[in-house]
């Protein structure tokens, strides 16, 4: 064996070797081929029969289409969403009153702030300072519904019209310019949703056009979900799309997780990666860390029994 | 660094596609070499059976334009190429270039034949190669591949950087794809030499 490197189109086909063997050995994948014979030659046949064929058959099940892989990965997602919808309902139905934010008002504009946490240094929290709650019914463009600063350095924010948030977005942003050290700027970010609830086990769900706008990166996703009981608080959104500013790069993921005290923020189940020269090829059950401006791959592989011939 | 295919014909005279049971053979012949190159084509399991299925399913198809004088193997890497090229297109992925491409092939186009021809396939000769492997490189490998750790597991189950995992792997991925290309190459002068 010698020891000059691999062309990165051979390291590929090596990488692939290595994967494939990892998950059937020498063995053959009877799932595939079942599948595929059942799509070709014992698939049933087509034509329209001649009137001497015409004769009666016992009732058989309908064919099934053979299923695709992706088909499988579509309705787990499909399942996944569901039963998540079924348990915030349930949530919502059992916090009715004393926790939900303010049924009536359906856009909230929050700033969230990483305290240093003088009485308990090894666990930092987060506290969330309401800068501006914007009623849907409002008709006024433009008008504070209710504002409370939430640091010296940070303007007060508004809504410029009904249902924009570009505007509160652009001037969270400049407001976060105005903060005198970087490591404020590092630990303030706003979250808007259209809607929130606050649980009675202490998490805090935002659902509907989520966005995340932090100094670095903005996040919008279909809902996110902070458990302020856990020790490092961990934001988690789902159906995510991350726009990195410093990195020049965006991605669209299943999930993005968020840690406030540390500033990391990873992706699971990429569907999308594009950096500013290309696109990334990741696999949907790699692990994507957004580190400032790189993007570090944490490479998954499964290694089922192998199967012999 | 890849073979060059030296076995044009790589499918035994028996088998005829376009009857239902050779083509059943020849799906359980080749599917596991195309799913090695159609993964390292799309770098995800499950889009590669996608591909390999979905290829299989054309050329079942097209079984009738097919030339029986043709080789099969050949016919069905095009296929598989047609497919992960609009795989690439639909999802605006990174395109190889030809030369890339071919190399793949070529490479590829080898394991088929040794697969067809009955003899040892590029897994035999992958496992061989496994055992030969420095013992910390094989470690390494088994960590990630075979046990599914990831990058930063297997450094801190190996007690080493996460850098020297990524260089031990690739490492070890050149010393396993040159002994599998001399296993092979070797099989074949051995089956073309007269006995």
């Amino acid at each position: 064996m010698n020891d000059k490197d691999l062309s990165p189109a051979q390291d590929r086909l090596a990488d692939a070797l290595l994967a494939e063997h990892a998950r059937l050995g020498r063995g053959d994948d009877e799932q595939l081929i079942s599948a595929i014979l059942a799509q070709t030659v014992q698939a049933p046949a087509t034509g329209s029969a001649s009137p001497s064929d015409d004769v009666v058959l016992p009732m058989q099940p309908l064919p099934q289409p053979a299923m695709r892989w992706t088909d499988f990965a579509k309705m787990a997602a499909v399942v996944a969403v569901c039963v998540g919808a079924c348990v915030l309902g349930l949530q919502r139905f059992q916090t009715a009153q004393p926790t939900m934010v303010q049924e009536q008002r359906q856009e909230h504009v929050f700033q969230l702030v990483v305290a240093d946490g003088d009485a308990q240094p090894a666990a930092p929290r987060i506290e969330r300072k309401v800068l501006i709650v914007a009623d849907r019914d409002a008709e006024a463009a433009g008008t504070d519904i209710h504002a409370e600063a939430g640091g010296a350095a940070i303007s007060q924010l508004a809504i410029a019209e009904h249902g924009d948030l570009d505007m509160p977005i652009a001037q969270f942003e400049r407001s976060l310019e105005s903060l005198p050290a970087v490591a404020d700027r590092e630990t303030t970010f706003m979250l808007a949703s259209d809607d929130t609830v606050e649980t009675t086990d202490d998490k805090l769900i935002y659902s509907g056009n989520v966005v995340l706008t932090h100094a670095q990166f903005t996040l919008t996703a279909d809902s996110l979900v902070i458990d302020q009981a856990a020790a490092t608080p961990v934001l988690k959104a789902l159906n995510a799309k991350v726009q990195h500013r410093d990195g020049g790069y965006r991605g669209s993921a299943e999930t993005v997780s968020f840690v406030p005290s540390t500033g990391e923020l990873s992706a699971r189940g990429v569907t999308e990666l594009v950096d500013s020269q290309q696109d990334v090829a990741v696999s949907p059950i790699d692990r994507v860390i957004f580190d400032g401006g790189e993007i570090t791959i944490e490479r998954a592989f499964t290694s089922p029994a192998p199967v012999t011939r | 660094m890849h073979l060059r295919q030296t076995i044009a014909e790589s499918v035994p005279a028996a088998l005829d596609p376009r009857d239902p049971d050779d083509f059943a053979e020849l799906v359980r012949l080749h599917h596991r070499e195309l799913l090695v190159y159609a993964r390292s084509l799309t770098r995800e399991a499950n889009t590669s059976r996608d591909i390999v299925q979905d290829a299989f399913v054309v050329a079942h198809q097209k079984v009738n334009t097919f030339d029986v004088t043709r080789d099969f193997a050949t016919w069905m890497r095009g296929i598989v190429r047609n497919k992960w090229r609009e795989w690439v297109r639909k999802n605006q992925r990174y395109e190889l270039t030809d030369n890339e491409l071919s190399g793949m092939d070529a490479d590829i186009a080898v394991w088929q034949a040794e697969a067809a021809n009955g003899s040892s396939t590029v897994f035999d000769a992958l496992e061989v190669c496994l055992e030969r492997l420095p013992d910390n490189l094989r470690e390494t490998v088994h960590a990630f591949y075979y046990d599914g750790k990831s990058g930063d597991e297997a450094s801190d189950a190996l007690g080493i950087a996460p850098a020297a995992v990524r260089k031990r792997l690739q490492r070890a991925r050149t010393l396993l794809k040159d002994c599998v290309d001399n296993k092979l190459q070797n099989a074949q002068q051995s089956a073309q030499e007269p006995q």
